[in-house]
């Protein structure tokens, strides 16, 4: 009784997940495997050519940037996230949830939005460049639009309350008491955040990294408004395959290589992590 | 009770600087929603007439529409959906828990480009004509996976007394459900749902490649102005829904003080 | 109090809670996808149409207009590509109709139409000589435009988009057709060239180009304007809107360029091409035409429509070159097998 009622419970969910993600997901497989013609339709006969020009010289450096640009932000956000979160956890007393409910209020604004507003802050006219003017820290206007710095700012502010929330609820967990002991002991405070409270709290740092790491490296968005012809990531070739060249098969086989390149690297920091963490 | 201190100084202005950094291009978006002019990039002093203008704005109020119609129907959905399997996870062992543990954390780690396209080539192989009902189910498909998470973890800290205790004195399963197990997690469920709704509202990337006929979804139009030129009534909207979000959250954090439900 | 305390904690009974989601669904169901036969589905490209053009056609014929946006004409073909039905009435480039005819994805205009209201020029275009598919809906031109106190002299060759000579504050258009085009041109070739050498030396151009290149985009007013950029391709009636910088000129370069015409076209699988026929006759009388001119800056197809045309936009050289500027335009052709090879391209250079 109790066993069928937990799968009837559960059927629809991994019904629906079976058809909208799972079956979906194969035929982009599927799809990857032929070529289009001139009138952009898909032929019938199957090849792998796609995966061999996937690995184009040309789009392994925009896997190589993305790659790039996704590990910096995940460092950027782990950077300002953990002290943040440390911070709230911490010392945040009283007013603990209303300084968690700052981190992520930004967040209820369109991410378009929130990334197109960056633009007005970093222009050569733009509020950034007319403060460093004003305090002689900069002669020239710096250009830091359509550059790598302002396509991994974007992705940083865009992904920095995803690597916060993990890292928070990791040290709130922790038992305070514990630092005590080893202040007890002898331990300097820095000694005892090292040892005792920054270990405990790997499982949050782990979480944070993934749920920054992941759609940062699949973003298109950061690079299409805040980049440049030289800033192009992954996810900006796909789009383009399949929206502007209609070469789905193209954009599913580089889909694919992308979710390669993230299960590997995901496997490998997980292994790292996991080793650092035994 | 934990004593209080502010903390070392250096981390209370990291702390702060953190937040200026969150908080610069939010303060600028609003400010430019008051700015008259057409562009965003200087200011040209203060009007309200964006406020106006966007009342007026049919495509963008009918966008606003179409999202919300979209966030209402996937949150139902995927709230249903999400929290029957939580659920089952955490109450009922069963063969294969472990896998369908590990598919509600599939969406999260398949990116959304990628989410994006495969629904699109799965509507279209299909013969599924894309339309706003698309949008809808593929909204499902990504936030399913959140609820039941979030829904979850409510549950894991549960045991399930209440429930044996009802059952032991005569309620049928149906009864110990509506009666004990489910307002015990309604609070649960609520952050789901709230997480699913933010998820669908704000969702660009999946829409813009599931959308069909009708379904234009605010980001969508958003996206269509950033390609043709911004007005400040993007940032008009935005500073409405933010002040709106402020208003019910200051609401629900005074009365209900467990800020790990919120954001995912 | 404490009932109050309750609700907000959000902690409804089971019968609210089970009323409120009822509504919520049906609510959200009604009110969309109910489709009426005195509809007509518009889907155009943002800003492209008068502020009062939908409302006045609604009054003037009964039939409700839901108007659509796309983001570009990419995004249209993929969608009608795909087989997205609905659409009864879309904006099409002249490029792209001789595909969408090939690949049996428009469908012939139901009636005739009065085409010789139409300007001599677009009265048999390449791509539709008779009127048969489609009707002109807006036309323009693809030139430079660039803020008039940086670049002096004034540019006149396309040269100024590629020798660096800017340095880096340049945007090209995210249109194969016009930036490889633009290349094309600038090399000494036609503009809707297929010969593999001569592409090959644009490509050679564009890539030379892209350290100079902030982006790709369709938007580069707001960067000129901006300041962020000082020279970017361009399309004529964009720089008409911003027309109230005075900082932003326009040039049309010596070696020619292109005029390009966007159609009105009737999707195969539309499901009211009565109301779209209605739409394109009604916009073809002069007034309405002029209006739409009036509204976004791009010039009608309509010769009497000039009547009814703004003074200070009919005397523009921006909206409606001179005659002898119009000598030196050349419509954007369909490039048939040519095509894969310019997708080969584009892909290269925006990579």
């Amino acid at each position: 009784m109790k066993r069928f009622l937990a799968w009837a419970l559960v059927l629809p969910f991994v019904l629906y997940n079976l058809t909208f993600v799972i079956f979906p997901l194969f035929t982009v497989l599927y799809q990857s495997m032929f070529t289009i013609d001139a009138e952009y339709n898909v032929s019938q006969q199957a090849s792998l050519d796609n995966f061999k020009a996937a690995f184009s010289a040309a789009n392994l450096e925009v896997m190589w940037r993305s790659a790039r640009y996704a590990l910096t932000t995940t460092a950027a956000c782990l950077l300002l996230g953990y002290p943040l979160a440390y911070f709230i956890a911490v010392y945040g007393g009283r007013l603990r949830s209303q300084l968690l409910i700052l981190v992520v209020l930004p967040f209820w604004t369109s991410y378009l939005i929130r990334t197109f507003a960056w633009t007005t802050l970093l222009q050569k006219e733009g509020v950034i460049n007319a403060v460093l003017l004003k305090l002689h820290l900069i002669s020239q206007p710096l250009q830091m639009l359509n550059t790598d710095f302002s396509v991994i700012l974007g992705l940083t502010y865009g992904f920095l309350p995803f690597a916060t929330l993990p890292i928070y609820v990791s040290l709130e967990n922790q038992d305070r008491s514990l630092v005590e002991a080893a202040a007890d002991l002898g331990a300097t405070p820095v000694q005892a955040f090292w040892k005792v409270v920054f270990p405990l709290s790997l499982p949050g740092v782990i979480s944070a990294s993934l749920i920054t790491f992941v759609p940062a490296m699949g973003d298109f968005v950061s690079a299409e408004i805040l980049g440049s012809p030289e800033t192009q990531m992954i996810g900006n070739l796909i789009q383009q395959q399949f929206l502007a060249l209609f070469n789905w098969p193209m954009g599913s086989a580089l889909s694919l290589v992308l979710m390669l390149l993230m299960v590997t690297s995901m496997a490998l920091y997980m292994g790292l992590a996991g080793e650092r963490d035994a | 009770m934990r004593e209080e201190k502010p903390g070392p100084l250096w981390l209370r202005l990291y702390a702060l600087t953190v937040y200026l950094f969150l908080y610069t291009p939010i303060v600028v978006l609003v400010l430019f929603s008051f700015n008259d002019s057409r562009r965003n990039s200087s200011w040209e002093g203060f009007t309200t007439r964006w406020y106006v203008t966007l009342w007026h704005n049919e495509l963008l109020m009918r966008a606003l529409l179409n999202s919300l119609k979209v966030a209402c129907l996937a949150t139902f959905l995927s709230t249903v959906l999400g929290t029957m399997a939580a659920l089952a996870l955490s109450r009922y062992p069963f063969r294969g828990r472990e896998a369908v543990g590990a598919l509600a954390y599939l969406p999260m780690m398949v990116p959304e480009i990628v989410m994006g396209i495969a629904l699109l080539t799965f509507f279209i192989k299909v013969g599924i004509q894309l339309s706003i009902v698309t949008v809808i189910l593929a909204h499902v498909a990504f936030s399913v996976g959140y609820v039941t998470v979030t829904v979850r973890t409510r549950l894991a800290g549960m045991k399930g007394n209440l429930e044996e205790a009802a059952a032991d004195l005569g309620a049928t399963p149906w009864q110990t459900f509506w009666l004990v197990t489910f307002p015990r997690i309604l609070p649960g469920i609520m952050s789901g749902a709230l997480l699913a709704f933010t998820l669908s509202f704000d969702d660009f990337v999946i829409t813009f490649f599931t959308a069909g006929i009708g379904a234009t979804t605010l980001p969508l139009k958003i996206y269509s102005m950033l390609k043709f030129g911004v007005t400040p009534e993007v940032n008009a909207i935005s500073t409405i829904m933010l002040g709106f979000t402020i208003g019910l959250l200051a609401l629900w954090s005074r009365l209900e003080s467990d800020p790990k439900s919120l954001g995912r | 109090m404490k009932d109050r305390l309750q609700l907000l904690t959000l902690r409804p009974t089971r019968r609210q809670f089970l009323q409120a989601a009822s509504l919520l669904g049906l609510g959200c169901l009604a009110g969309g996808c109910l489709d009426h036969p005195n509809t007509l589905n518009f889907y155009n490209w943002s800003l492209y149409i008068g502020p009062d053009t939908v409302r006045q056609f609604e009054q003037a014929s009964g039939i409700r207009v839901n108007y659509e946006e796309c983001s570009s004409a990419d995004v249209m073909f993929a969608k009608l590509k795909i087989g997205t039905e609905g659409y009864d009435l879309i904006v099409t480039p002249d490029y792209m109709l001789r595909r969408l005819i090939r690949q049996n994805l428009v469908q012939k205009l139901p009636r005739p139409v009065p085409g010789e209201r139409l300007y001599e020029r677009l009265r048999h275009p390449p791509w539709d000589p008779h009127q048969e598919w489609s009707i002109p809906y807006l036309w323009g031109t693809v030139g430079i435009a660039y803020l008039k106190d940086r670049v002096i002299p004034a540019p006149d060759s396309w040269k100024v988009l590629f020798d660096g000579k800017y340095g880096r504050s340049i945007t090209m258009l995210d249109e194969k057709r016009d930036t490889l085009g633009a290349a094309l041109i600038s090399q000494g070739f036609s503009g809707n060239s297929v010969q593999p050498e001569e592409l090959e030396k644009a490509k050679q151009a564009l890539l030379r180009q892209k350290q100079w290149v902030r982006r790709y985009t369709s938007d580069f007013i707001d960067d000129l304007i901006r300041h962020e950029t000082t020279l970017a391709l361009a399309w004529s009636g964009d720089v008409h809107q911003a027309a109230s910088d005075p900082t932003v000129g326009y040039a049309i370069p010596r070696e020619g360029s292109f005029l390009f015409v966007d159609n009105m076209a009737i999707p195969r699988a539309a499901p009211h091409p009565e109301a779209a026929m209605q739409f394109i006759l009604y916009y073809m009388q002069p007034e309405v035409a002029a209006g739409v001119t009036n509204g976004c800056g791009y010039a009608n197809p309509i010769e009497a429509s000039e009547k009814w045309v703004r003074p200070e936009i009919l005397t523009d050289s921006l909206t409606y070159p001179s005659k002898e500027v119009m000598k030196r335009l050349v419509f954007q052709e369909d490039l048939g097998a040519g095509e894969k090879l310019w997708d080969h391209i584009w892909e290269e250079v925006k990579r």
